[in-house]
């Protein structure tokens, strides 16, 4: 009982799936980023995406940015205060712990999570932040089969497909992307050669949280402005990359695309409401509101169970 | 301590007390908090029962972390599973120390499931996947679907609870003061016995070099398991007797804060061995910043929220565009901006007659509300369509109107007028039902009610309510 409707309706949500991984895909990219070339695992990714969403909303206070390209500049000054952050956090917070244990380190960026949440919710409190107009994007690009993706989310898969692939090429063919690739996969090696481990930490730093800011931003616009809930994206990522293999990028890349789809899919068809009836029990999946969010966390736990090095990760090897 | 070590056997070097100045200590130390409720006021008894509850979670995530190695941070989500395990067999009656024991029993089987990836990986990856854990835990418990599992988000515990039944019954502060004293010392003798046997020693071989352990023939996983059962196991007992210290519980109390203070405690401390006597030091502080007392009406709850005016969970707000999209967008709009007093509304919410017919209070802000009424055949007011009783309906108009006031203004707001227009029958499905305020003055406020039934609108309806004090 397939209705067109029902198919057309499918689709969209798979649109919007994608659309959603895309935007998912910048935040987990720096996560990944960070963990290929300094061994962090940094829980504090939701967190930074938060401080760039609302980095916007200070920058572009109220009226003063009416105009688009004023809102333009809001955003890159977001921007780079994304850089300087990134630079700032290893310089300060991330360069006593190199070489400590991995619990220290997980503690570290939790504590920093709950600070720059705490801090965010201290100067804007719980509510819902709309972006200046010229920011909240209102037109959509229409697709075959009746279906249409929103500004922000066509614009999120544009620029992830471009990060993604730059970030590839540089890793490929600059001398730094090779500095990096060195310095990943074995940090004393890269020193004997002459390369400045601080240095090369410090620019990984600042692009992962470039390109985390750059997520965060979107993610706030595709839904009109910044809320406290983007937080939340740093825990769904865990699963995106996971899945795709913790220390890369394309991995991360598709994991969050299938974490996207999955959480659009689960909110639509397993949350009630719309929720479909299983095929042979005749049973409503209803699993409650939320569950959108929590089946990439189950599909994490499989993958950890079942393929605990993901899609594209290096398999660890221990010996003694 | 005497200078030099002068053991001649294994038995003396091992020896909970090996010198006379312990000995001493003990003698002149143990009474120490048996009689410090009579040296204390009420509020540090209070304060000090919680350190020893708290003591027993640190204590268990000691035995995860300290002597197996593994990075566990779900210490909410086990705790929570204690807590609400024993609320629910509290209920039925199966008296204090067996609920406990049960609900560190389900904690250790979960504990158990969650380690069970260290089979092939470790260090991270359980910490990414018990962090799942925990944020699984906290959608668990606050999800109305899985109610019937753990029985509502909202719980109160009773005032006065049998030990084993209905014997022996425990109440107030001080007899709770001792139950977590015994409890805790008992589970210090426990961990402390455990780093000194075997298990102890095969632990901490697992824990500083796992593949030199497997060359020494000890079987790694299966010790890993156990380390997360003894240390969920604690945790759930520690969880279900905090659930009794508070009096009531709230997804919100198990968070990941708890997991942070705990964790970085074992972390600061991470001994090789437990003395006796090293109870962790300042009581953690709850999840907003302040201790809980102990408060068995729940009014502390209540006065949280009101101070801090705001709800905590995005969820009590619209989520997403799927749901503002039934709306119009005007409207939608105005839902998304408002301010969300989910916890309020519940709370107050939380009457005998909502409770007993399953109402929910699904979300409120101060510009509307959505509640839920399952169906019950019970609620049948005209058998022959059959059609749900007209009084029902009329009900859960009058409480979803009123919702939004009562949440927003943290008390009660007598009904002035309802007016009900009954469109159709309401069959057999759960009522929803949707309030929108269209009014908010000094004195009365006006709120428009819809009323579906199955995805069907079956009555809309407008309430006025008297807001003046």
């Amino acid at each position: 009982m397939v209705s067109a409707a029902d198919s057309v309706t499918f689709f969209q949500i798979v649109v919007e799936g994608v659309g959603l991984g895309a935007l998912y895909a910048l935040v987990a990219m720096g996560f990944a980023l960070i963990y290929k070339v300094t061994g962090v695992l940094n829980f504090a990714q939701g967190e930074i995406a938060l401080v760039g969403a609302y980095l916007v909303v200070l920058l572009g206070a109220g009226a003063l940015v009416s105009s688009p390209l004023l809102a333009a500049v809001a955003v890159a000054a977001a921007v780079v205060v994304g850089i300087l952050l990134g630079v700032l956090l290893e310089r300060v917070v991330f360069r006593p712990f190199i070489g400590e244990p991995v619990l220290s380190v997980i503690i570290v960026t939790l504590a920093l999570g709950g600070i720059f949440s705490g801090f965010v919710n201290f100067l804007f409190g719980q509510n819902f932040q709309r972006y200046p107009d010229a920011l909240v994007l209102d037109w959509s690009v229409g697709l075959p089969l009746g279906a249409s993706i929103p500004g922000s989310y066509a614009i999120a898969v544009l620029l992830s497909l471009v990060i993604v692939a730059a970030l590839m090429l540089f890793f490929r063919y600059t001398v730094t992307g090779s500095i990096l690739r060195a310095a990943a996969s074995d940090e004393q090696a890269a020193m004997v050669l002459g390369v400045s481990i601080e240095r090369t930490i410090a620019v990984a730093w600042a692009l992962s949280i470039t390109i985390t800011t750059v997520g965060g931003v979107l993610l706030a616009m595709s839904s009109g402005g910044a809320s406290i809930s983007i937080k939340d994206t740093g825990i769904i990522i865990l699963a995106a990359v996971v899945f795709g293999g913790l220390d890369s990028i394309p991995g991360a890349f598709v994991g969050a695309i299938v974490v996207g789809l999955l959480r659009e899919l689960g909110s639509y068809y397993l949350e009630g409401g719309t929720a479909v009836v299983a095929p042979v029990v005749d049973v409503q999946l209803n699993f409650g509101p939320g569950f959108g969010n929590i089946l990439p966390l189950i599909l994490l736990l499989v993958v950890i169970v079942v393929k605990p090095y993901g899609l594209f990760g290096t398999e660890r090897i221990e010996r003694l | 301590m005497p200078c030099g070590e002068y053991f001649t056997g294994y038995e003396s070097r091992m020896g909970l007390i090996r010198w006379r100045v312990q000995r001493v200590a003990l003698v002149a130390g143990l009474p120490v908090p048996f009689v410090l409720p009579f040296l204390v006021g009420g509020g540090t008894v209070s304060t000090v029962s919680q350190i020893y509850i708290f003591a027993v979670a640190v204590l268990g995530l000691n035995v995860i972390l300290g002597y197996a190695g593994e990075i566990v941070l779900a210490q909410g989500a086990f705790m929570a599973i204690g807590a609400y395990t024993t609320s629910r067999l509290v209920a039925a009656g199966s008296g204090l120390l067996p609920a406990v024991a049960v609900g560190g029993l389900i904690a250790a089987a979960v504990a158990v499931v969650f380690g069970l990836p260290s089979f092939r990986v470790k260090g991270f990856y359980i910490a990414i996947s018990t962090l799942a854990l925990q944020f699984i835990s906290e959608w668990f418990f606050v999800n109305g679907q899985a109610a019937w599992i753990h029985g509502g988000a909202r719980q109160q515990l009773p005032n006065e609870v049998g030990l084993v039944g209905p014997v022996g019954v425990v109440g107030t502060d001080l007899d709770v003061y001792y139950l977590g004293l015994v409890v805790m010392l008992l589970f210090a003798m426990l961990s402390l016995n455990l780093s000194r046997t075997g298990i102890g020693r095969t632990f901490r071989a697992v824990r500083e070099n796992d593949l030199a352990a497997a060359v020494l023939g000890v079987d790694v996983f299966k010790n890993k398991l156990l380390a997360f059962a003894v240390g969920g196991f604690m945790i759930g007992v520690s969880g279900g007797l905090y659930g009794f210290y508070l009096g009531s519980l709230d997804p919100g109390y198990f968070g990941l804060a708890l997991t942070l203070e705990h964790v970085g405690r074992a972390h600061r401390r991470r001994r090789r061995h437990v003395r006796p006597g090293a109870t962790p030091g300042v009581p953690p502080r709850g999840v907003d910043g302040h201790r809980h007392q102990r408060d068995r009406a729940g009014i502390g709850v209540l006065r949280r929220h009101h101070r801090r005016g705001t709800g905590r969970r995005a969820e009590g707000r619209p989520r997403g565009a799927r749901t503002a999209e039934r709306l119009p967008a005007e409207l939608a709009v105005r839902l998304l901006m408002a301010d969300d007093v989910t916890d309020t509304a519940r709370d107050l919410l939380d009457l005998p007659f909502h409770r007993a017919n399953g109402i929910e209070v699904v979300s409120a802000t101060d510009e509307g509300a959505r509640t839920r009424w399952p169906y019950d055949e019970s609620l049948v007011g005209n058998p022959e369509l059959p059609a749900v009783h007209g009084g029902v309906i009329s009900a859960l108009a009058d409480l979803t109107g009123a919702a939004p006031f009562v949440g927003s203004l943290g008390r009660y707001t007598p009904t002035v007028d309802l007016r009900v227009d009954y469109l159709t029958h309401a069959g057999e499905a759960d009522l929803e039902a949707v309030a929108e305020i269209r009014r908010r003055g000094d004195s009365v406020g006006v709120a428009h009610v819809v009323v579906e039934s199955g995805g069907e609108i079956c009555a809309e309806a407008r309430g006025v309510y008297k807001l003046a004090r």
